[in-house]
């Protein structure tokens, strides 16, 4: 592996659901990279395909219905996609971990919290479970649980939500993955402990080295710990930019309406700006760009064809007719 | 400490529950209609008064009926259930004599029906919507809707009259004398007696009446086991397990079944409740000189303190057996054991 390989290299990624009513497209054409120790935020609305990109990943998508009907995501030279079941589970837990959003339904509640911790130890470390558990306490003192020798020994629902997640992120973490992804990890939580889990996140991503995927439909989760960002958009990217310029200058339609649409607290109320029109049904596939029934600049061009991905500088990209050349109706 | 107190606490209330089940019980024979005496004195017997002012005097029916409540109550606490106006042998002796033969068939089917129900629910679930699902549902539905007098007759048919690999009805061949009485199971009795060859006998005899009750309850279970641990594969926790790269089996095994066995355990226990109160058709068909047939008996010839003591036992079963589900699910549970 050359140095300027990325750890985890997604390409054309597209997920199909097949329900009985009809098939659902999910992910898009998706491609993104992630080098070792980055931070990328992935964000978007509610059914944009974030959740599923990231479990596409783990390949832990429900099959069936869901199935990834194309593209490759390449982990250390090999295509996950197409590698068995066993070497998967190999992979799973081990080189790349998950955090999930519901800390409250995501741990065993019959199983003692350190023992849920030391099982992935025990798996693939192959640790006696003394020594497993024993590390696993570790780990929860290190993911900052006060009094981790008792927590160890209790059971879920003993534990508060923030305390959970904090399990959550050890277990993840146990075996020093590569790659931990972390799926609206705060969503669930309060704003201060949501503060104190992103700090644990980012300080966890120095330590080890860990490269982090952080989801969220939250942006000022995304501008706090992302050095870089992708705006997902049903199924689709549609900006991918580093943190500080997305915010700064957004291209995308879509974007500058997220950001617009944050609330802010200023001496003057103003009304809330919100993006008009809902998001389009994923079982419809459009020959246009999917935004446009939404968009405030939509020209004829967008109702009639998907707009490339356009790489508007350096590590920006955009996927919008508007920074097309010859259809450009106003500057950058 | 938190589980002993919890355990006492189910006992005592044992007790209450025994309290209303006796008065119940006895509320419900007093409104059965008809005459004891009718039902168990000669044609002869009862056309002379003496004999019928007698008998009604032997059997305390002369007093009003709450003075026989009380009295009744207060033998059922002294664990005097009386003498059956039928067999004029004592009701405990009775029950002595029947509930071994009963308990012995019904842990069997419940064994059977559990080992086997777990096992096709688990399968059935693992291979969801494939063919063998669709045969593991076929059967359950089939052991569940089928009658089990029709049932019966057909093992019987089948393995002990065409194919011949397994005795008829009764506990023990002729060839073999009842092994002497230490715990009223021929089984364990017969291993007590050291004769192998007898427990075997024994052990054959069981096979089709169990199997035929355990049909009913495997079904139960097998259901119950599939449509939870499907609710349970669908959580997010399992998906927390699959993520940790924890094969197929293993996410089952130790993270699934757990969850899902407990609703399993209720189904397990009312199976077993019932099992206990004797079958009376399959007990009758094969023989089997259970509770089943006793209550039986007892109902024909309204024999009071047979019915009586019967409930009172079935009751009991089911007050003993539900205490031992609660305590069981306490220890699955964490979250039942502080409430």
């Amino acid at each position: 592996m050359n140095q300027k390989e990325p750890l985890l290299n997604i390409q054309n990624l597209s997920v199909e659901f097949r329900t009985i009513e009809g098939t659902v497209y999910a992910i898009n054409d998706l491609s993104y990279t992630l080098n070792s120790g980055d931070i990328l935020g992935i964000v978007g609305e509610s059914g944009s395909g974030k959740s599923v990109s990231s479990l596409g990943i783990m390949k832990l998508i429900p099959n069936p219905p869901g199935k990834i009907v194309n593209g490759k995501i390449i982990y250390e030279g090999k295509n996950l996609v197409n590698i068995s079941e066993k070497e998967m589970e190999q992979i799973r837990g081990n080189d790349i971990s998950m955090i999930f959003q519901e800390p409250m339904t995501s741990l065993n509640p019959i199983i003692k919290c350190g023992k849920q911790i030391a099982e992935s130890l025990i798996l693939h470390r192959g640790l006696k479970k003394k020594v497993a558990f024993e590390q696993a306490v570790e780990m929860m003192h290190s993911v900052g649980i006060a009094n981790p020798e008792q927590r160890a020994h209790e059971y879920p629902h003993q534990l508060s939500g923030g305390m959970r997640q904090r399990v959550m992120i050890a277990m993840a973490l146990a075996c020093k993955p590569n790659i931990l992804i972390c799926d609206e990890p705060t969503t669930a939580l309060d704003v201060t402990i949501q503060a104190q889990i992103l700090d644990l996140i980012r300080h966890l991503n120095k330590e080890m080295n860990t490269a982090v995927i952080m989801i969220s439909h939250d942006l000022g989760v995304v501008s706090e710990l992302c050095e870089r960002v992708i705006v997902m958009y049903t199924g689709c990217i549609i900006e991918e930019s580093s943190s500080q310029e997305l915010f700064e200058n957004p291209l995308h339609p879509y974007t500058i309406g997220l950001i617009k649409a944050i609330p802010k607290i200023s001496k003057d109320r103003e009304p809330l700006q919100t993006i008009e029109g809902v998001v389009p049904n994923a079982m419809e596939k459009t020959d246009g760009c999917s935004f446009w029934p939404r968009c405030k600049d939509v020209m004829l061009r967008c109702k009639q064809e998907l707009p490339p991905m356009i790489q508007v500088k350096q590590d920006r990209k955009v996927r919008c007719w508007k920074y097309v050349v010859g259809n450009r109706h106003e500057g950058i | 400490m938190e589980r002993l107190r919890f355990i006492i606490k189910r006992f005592a209330l044992l007790i209450v529950m025994l309290f209303g089940v006796a008065t119940i019980v006895f509320v419900l024979t007093k409104l059965v209609p008809g005459d004891s005496a009718v039902a168990n004195l000669s044609q002869r017997s009862l056309s002379d008064p003496k004999i019928v002012e007698a008998y009604k005097v032997k059997h305390g029916l002369d007093q009003p009926v709450i003075i026989q409540y009380f009295i009744h109550i207060k033998n059922v606490f002294k664990l005097d259930l009386g003498t059956s106006m039928r067999t004029n042998q004592s009701i405990l002796y009775e029950l002595k004599r029947c509930f071994p033969a009963t308990i012995e068939l019904a842990t069997l089917a419940i064994l059977l029906s559990t080992i086997f129900g777990i096992f096709f629910g688990i399968i059935s679930a693992m291979k969801r919507n494939s063919i063998v699902d669709q045969i593991v549902r076929a059967i359950s539905v089939l052991g569940v809707s089928i009658p089990s007098f029709w049932f019966a007759l057909i093992m019987l048919y089948v393995f002990y009259y065409k194919l011949q690999i397994l005795p008829g009805p009764g506990r023990l061949s002729a060839s073999f004398s009842a092994p002497v009485a230490v715990t009223g199971f021929y089984m364990i009795d017969s291993l007590i007696e050291g004769d192998f060859l007898k427990f075997i006998d024994a052990l054959k005899h069981l096979i089709l009446p169990a199997s035929v009750l355990a049909a009913f309850t495997m079904g139960l279970i097998t259901r119950t086991t599939r449509s939870n641990l499907l609710d349970v594969m669908s959580t997010d926790y399992i998906r927390t397990a699959k993520a940790k790269g924890l094969s197929k089996v293993s996410v089952i095994v130790s993270h699934a079944l757990g969850n899902a066995l407990i609703p399993v355990l209720t189904v397990i226990g009312l199976g077993f409740g019932n099992l206990l109160g004797g079958m009376v058709l399959v007990e009758t068909i094969f023989n089997w000189p259970g509770l089943g047939q006793f209550a039986y008996n007892s109902v024909k010839s309204l024999d009071y303190p047979g019915i009586i003591g019967v409930s009172l036992l079935i009751a009991l079963n089911y007050m003993l057996i539900n205490t031992v589900i609660d305590i069981l699910y306490g220890t699955i549970d964490p979250r039942v054991r502080c409430k």
